[in-house]
C-alpha cells in the first residue's frame, strides 16, 4: 500500500515514543533534494506557551514516520542539541523550499513549490512536489522531480522535460516520474 | 469480561470485612499486556490504587482482596511507576507503531481470572491484547496488524 | 473613577498579554520543509569513501 504525506503536514506531528509518551513536535522537515531522503526533523515543544526545542531528530532515529505521527523508540532518540539540524540547514544552498521558484534548464518558470510529497511505503521518499500556478497554466500541479539539477532554498532547477510530465495528485506521481524517467534515458 | 461493566463495582478487604471503595479505572502495562492496577473511588477526596497482584478474586458482586494495606493513596505515586494514571488506557487515542491513528479506547476486554488484556476496543474496532506495545499519557501504541 | 474600571482594564491588558505570547509561541513553533545545504553533502559523500 502506498501512502502520500504532504511534508508540510508532518510539520506539527507529535513525536511519540513506543510507550504511548509525547515528548515534542515536529517543527520542520530536514530533505536531502538529490537523494530524495529525509535527513531530521526540528522540534518544538507540547503545549500553547512552548516554543522551539533545542534538538533535533535524525532520521536513523526515528522508528517509523506515519500520517497521524512520528514514532521514535524513547526520548532518547532525540539528539541532546539542534546542532547537527543547523548544520544542515545553514549549508549553503540550505533552506525553506516552500516557496522556492521552478525553473526548467531552459528559463520556463513553472511555478512555486507549495508543499513536497513524501511516498511512505518502506523508507519514506520524495516523490515530486506539489506546485503552484505560475503565469501561464493557472492550477496547482504535482511536478515528479527525479534528479533535479540544483535546488536551493531559493529556485529548483529540473530538465525541460519536466513540464510534460505533470500528474492532477499525488497519486499520479510515480507514473509521471517514471514517464519522466524513460524521455531523460532517451535524451542521454 | 468487558472493563465497564467492572466499574461500579464493589471492593472488599477479606482480612478486616471492609468495604473499600468501589473500581473506577485501570492501567495497563505490556508484554504481557495485562491490568497492572485497579483505582478506586474511596471516601475522601483522593482515590486509592490497587496493584492487580492484591486481587484475591474477582467475583459477580464484589471484588475481594488479602487486606487494605495492599491499597496506596493515588497522589502517592511516582509518575514512572507503572501503576500511575498516565496508563489508563480508556479514552486515549490509539497509533500503531507506524504513527497511524486507529480510533479512540472506549473499553478493555480483560481475564478476570489473571488479569491479562483480551482486546481493546476503539471506535475503529477490536485490537487484539498481545498488540499492545506502550499506554503512555499521549496515546495507546499498538503492534501494526499484520 | 471607581475602582472596578481599573479592574476590568487590568484585566483585558492581562488577557492581550496572554494572547500575544501564546500567538508568539505558536509562530516560533510553526515550521517548514527545508532542503538540506550543500555542505553537508559533499562532506557525507566524503565520509563514505
Amino acid at each position: 500500500m502506498s501512502t502520500y504525506l504532504r511534508a508540510r503536514e508532518i510539520s506539527q506531528e507529535p513525536v511519540v515514543t513506543l510507550a504511548g509518551e509525547d515528548v515534542a513536535r515536529v517543527k520542520d522537515v530536514v530533505f536531502d533534494p538529490m537523494r530524495g531522503s529525509i535527513t531530521c526533523f526540528t522540534l518544538s515543544g507540547r503545549g500553547l506557551l512552548a516554543g522551539p526545542l533545542k534538538r533535533a531528530l535524525l532520521w536513523k532515529k526515528v522508528h517509523a514516520l506515519g500520517p497521524d505521527a512520528v514514532m521514535i523508540r524513547d526520548e532518547s532518540s532525540l539528539e541532546e542539541d539542534d546542532e547537527a539540524a543547523r548544520e544542515r540547514i545553514e549549508a549553503p544552498g540550505g533552506g525553506s523550499v516552500i516557496g522556492a521558484r521552478v525553473m526548467t534548464e531552459e528559463g520556463t518558470a513553472l511555478g512555486t513549490v507549495n508543499d513536497v510529497i513524501i511516498e511512505t511505503s518502506g523508507t519514506p521518499k520524495v516523490i515530486g512536489y506539489e506546485v503552484g500556478p505560475a503565469t501561464r497554466t493557472d492550477r496547482t500541479v504535482f511536478l515528479p522531480v527525479i534528479k533535479p539539477k540544483s535546488v536551493s532554498g531559493e529556485m529548483m532547477v529540473v530538465p525541460a522535460a519536466t513540464a510534460d510530465f505533470t500528474a492532477g495528485d499525488p497519486a499520479g506521481l510515480p507514473a509521471a516520474a517514471e514517464g519522466l524517467r524513460r524521455r531523460l534515458e532517451q535524451e542521454a | 469480561m468487558l472493563f465497564s461493566t467492572a466499574q461500579g463495582r464493589t471492593v472488599i478487604a477479606l482480612s478486616t470485612a471492609e468495604r473499600l471503595g468501589t473500581i473506577a479505572a485501570c492501567t495497563l502495562a505490556p508484554s504481557p499486556a495485562h491490568i497492572s492496577s485497579l483505582h478506586l473511588r474511596t471516601r475522601g477526596r483522593h482515590g486509592h490504587i490497587m496493584l492487580w497482584k492484591n486481587v484475591q478474586s474477582f467475583g459477580e458482586d464484589a471484588v475481594t482482596i488479602r487486606s487494605a494495606e495492599g491499597l496506596k493513596p493515588e497522589k502517592e505515586l511516582e509518575s514512572t511507576e507503572e501503576a500511575h494514571k498516565s496508563h489508563d488506557p480508556l479514552g486515549k487515542r490509539v497509533l500503531t507503531e507506524s504513527g497511524e491513528s486507529m480510533g479512540i479506547v472506549e473499553d478493555i476486554d480483560f481475564d478476570e481470572k489473571d488479569g491479562s488484556l483480551r482486546a481493546l476496543l476503539t471506535t475503529e474496532g477490536k485490537v487484539p491484547g498481545d498488540r499492545l506495545m506502550g499506554v503512555g499519557s499521549y496515546a495507546v501504541v499498538v503492534q501494526r496488524p499484520e | 473613577m471607581d475602582w472596578w474600571i481599573w479592574l476590568i482594564i487590568a484585566l483585558a491588558v492581562l488577557a492581550a498579554v496572554a494572547s500575544s505570547v501564546v500567538a508568539l509561541q505558536a509562530r516560533r513553533r510553526s515550521g517548514s520543509v527545508i532542503v538540506a545545504g550543500r555542505r553537508s553533502q559533499a562532506g557525507r559523500k566524503g565520509g563514505r569513501t
